[in-house]
Parts: C-alpha cells; structure tokens; sequence
C-alpha cells in the first residue's frame, strides 16, 4: 500500500542537536513517498553588529565569511538527502530561524515540522531554545521536538521494574534533587508496569505522585 | 488494523515506548489518530495515560455547601473518568496496538513526565490543547509543561481546524 506523500519540513543549522532530529526522523518517522524540505535560516548576525564608522572592509569580509559558512551547510544537507535516498529540497532563507521554519511550513503546506530542542544557541538557562519554542507554539501542524536524555540508556526498555518498598519512599524524599535522580534512573522504584491491565496502578502512581522526584530545571534537558 | 509502518528504516528504529496522553478532548483523539497514522510501528509499545483534573469538583460554584451535591459531583466525575479509560482501552483493542491504559493522579503535566520518565519512553505524544476553555494562549498549559520538561523527543499535535482556531 502505497503511503501518501508528506512534506516533512525539518529544521537544520548544523548544530548536532539538530542532527539529532535527523536522525530521529530516519530511525522513526520516515516514509517512503515523504517530500522532505530541510529549512536553513540565517540571521545577518554581523550586519547587526555594525557600529558607527565601523569598517566597511571588515563587514564585508564578515557577510563573505557568513555566507560561505551558510554555502557549506546547505550542501552537507543536500548531500543528507541524496545519500539518504530522500526525495527533497533545502531552503536556505534569511530571518529570525524560528519564523523562517513556521512560514516555510504553512507555505508549503507542510504535514509536520521536527526541530531539535536546542541549537547553536548558548543559553542554556532555558529548557529548551529560542527557536524550537516559537516553532512549538505558532505552528499550524504537529511538531516534534527531539530532546534526548543527557545519558540515554537503550537496555531499560526491557527490564523488569521492581515493587516500590514502603520505607524506600521516605528515604527518597529527603535526598537532594540531583541524587534522586539517578537513583531513579538506574533503579526504578516504581510499581511493576509491564502488565496490560492497569487497574491498580493509579493508586500505586498517586502514592509514588509525592515522593518521585521533582523536576530540577537545570538537569531536565 | 491501522498500519503506518514503513519498510524503509524500520529496523533501527523499532521498540519504542510512546507515552499518550488523553484527557478525552477531541484534541487528544486527534494526537492519538495522527500518531497511529503516522508514527505508529507495531513493535511500539503505547501507553495511554490520563491524568483527570476534576475540573467539575474545583470549580463548581458551590464548593461550601452540600455535602451531598459534592459527593454526587464527585461520583459523576467517577464514572466519566472510568468511561473513559474504558474508551482508552477500546481504542487499543480496536487497532490492534501493543499497549496498556494507565489513571495517573496528581497535576496532569507533571504526571505524564514523571510516567515517561518512569517507563523510559522513548516518546511522547500530546495535542497542543486539551479540556481547557483558555484560548489566548497558543498551547494549553500541560503541553506546554510537558514539552519544556520532557527528557524525550515529544510530538505536540496541533491541527488548523475549527477546534483550534
């Protein structure tokens, strides 16, 4: 059965989180007939720093520079798409990233945007970058946002989770954030989920509600 | 059975554990829909999660006085909540999907991160709104919080219709 083209506008600045929504799309999203339009935006960064009676020279060499940087990328991404076997474009415009990538979707009709957590950006004081924020809230269509896991353990998935123990819970709650944590991660206290019915597991989830770890924003990216 | 799978890419990558959050809005029916349609590989792994509000409970007007309107209001929200998991599982018997139903308790946000986070999903999946009558904000306040606290790629399904607009 043939699947119906899609256009799938992912969004590039060769920042390796953004390699991450790649290859999140290859592994997990991809179809055969998508129409994928990778959308690169550039901000002439060095024509806002122009000061007064700043060189000429000097700019220009700048805005060279850029736009041979911007070059490079585009064709490393062109070259993701032939050596993927994709069938699509790139788009290199200029403007504000996160409006650039909205308007290239609603333009083309786009079925779904996927965009990275974070960038190039060096803030790191948010959860999650400037542009994947905006991105998030004026699309029109679906959008994911490929955040990961700072350590991203791929043999969990199948192991069994053992039972909450009643006094494990009050030690729990009074150890600092970051050490809970972990503790969690390597060590799921949480009731035994691999069950189809999960009638008990709300009272067990409203219990364990209070004392499972509370966010610490630094760390939740 | 509703099948999205593709031949291309498939193997690499399979095995994931989608987190979905309901909440019985036509919002979230259509995240479960696009999922299904296009992200959904039948090695996946879906859990279901609703996380009810008692809305009707904290903002009834008459929150001081009978006991017995209360206790009729909280037996209504009872039997909702209860219709809808049942819908939830039905749902997943219906395509067939490898998935189980879970009644989270606490703020709905921070119940489905910590769910995500207890069963390692690899995903989660939510609509842009909910139940939420606040329309002035481009997304409703737990996709926003799930999407700034997820330690997973998260897909916010936000569809241009009459229900969005």
């Amino acid at each position: 059965m043939a699947t119906k083209e899609r256009k799938v506008v992912i969004a590039l600045d060769g920042s390796h989180h953004s390699e991450h929504a790649f290859e999140w799309y290859m592994s997990n999203f991809r179809q055969e007939n998508d129409f994928v339009v990778i959308v690169h935006s550039f901000e002439a960064k060095s024509a806002a720093h122009v000061g007064v009676g700043a060189d000429v020279k000097a700019l220009s060499l700048m805005l060279e520079e850029e736009a041979k940087h911007c070059e490079a990328l585009v064709k490393s991404f062109n070259k993701k798409l032939t050596e993927n076997g994709l069938k699509g474009e790139v788009k290199n415009i200029s403007g504000k990233p996160g409006e650039v990538v909205v308007c290239v979707a609603h333009d083309d009709q786009a079925d779904v945007i996927i965009c990275g957590s974070r960038g190039h950006g060096t803030l790191r004081r948010t959860f999650m970058g400037s542009v994947s924020d905006y991105i998030v809230h004026h699309s029109h269509v679906p959008v994911v946002v490929c955040r990961h896991k700072q350590h991203h353990h791929h043999g969990n998935a199948h192991r069994k989770i053992p039972k909450q123990r009643k006094e494990d819970k009050h030690t729990k709650s009074t150890a600092p954030n970051g050490q809970e944590r972990s503790n969690i991660k390597d060590d799921m206290k949480t009731p035994h989920v691999s069950q189809r019915d999960q009638r008990t597991t709300g009272a067990d989830l409203r219990r364990s509600s209070s004392t499972l770890v509370k966010e610490d924003p630094d760390e939740s990216q | 059975m509703a099948s999205a799978g593709s031949g291309g890419g498939g193997g690499e990558g399979g095995g994931h554990k989608v987190v979905i959050a309901m909440d019985g809005s036509q919002h979230s029916n259509n995240a479960f829909q696009w999922y299904i349609d296009n992200v959904h590989r039948s090695d996946n792994k879906v859990i279901l999660v609703h996380c009810p509000e008692y809305r009707s409970l904290t903002n009834a007007p008459y929150l001081t006085c009978d006991p017995d309107k209360m206790s009729e209001l909280a037996r209504k929200e009872e039997s909702n909540i209860k219709l809808l998991v049942a819908r939830l599982r039905e749902d997943i018997d219906k395509y067939g999907i490898n998935g189980f139903t879970v009644r989270a308790a606490g703020k709905p946000g921070e119940a489905i991160i910590k769910l995500a986070q207890a069963e390692n999903a690899t995903m989660i999946v939510i609509g842009s709104r909910g139940l939420g009558t606040l329309r002035r904000t481009f997304m409703g306040s737990v996709s926003d919080y799930v999407t700034h606290h997820t330690t997973c790629p998260v897909i916010i399904v936000r569809q241009t219709d009459a229900v969005n607009e």
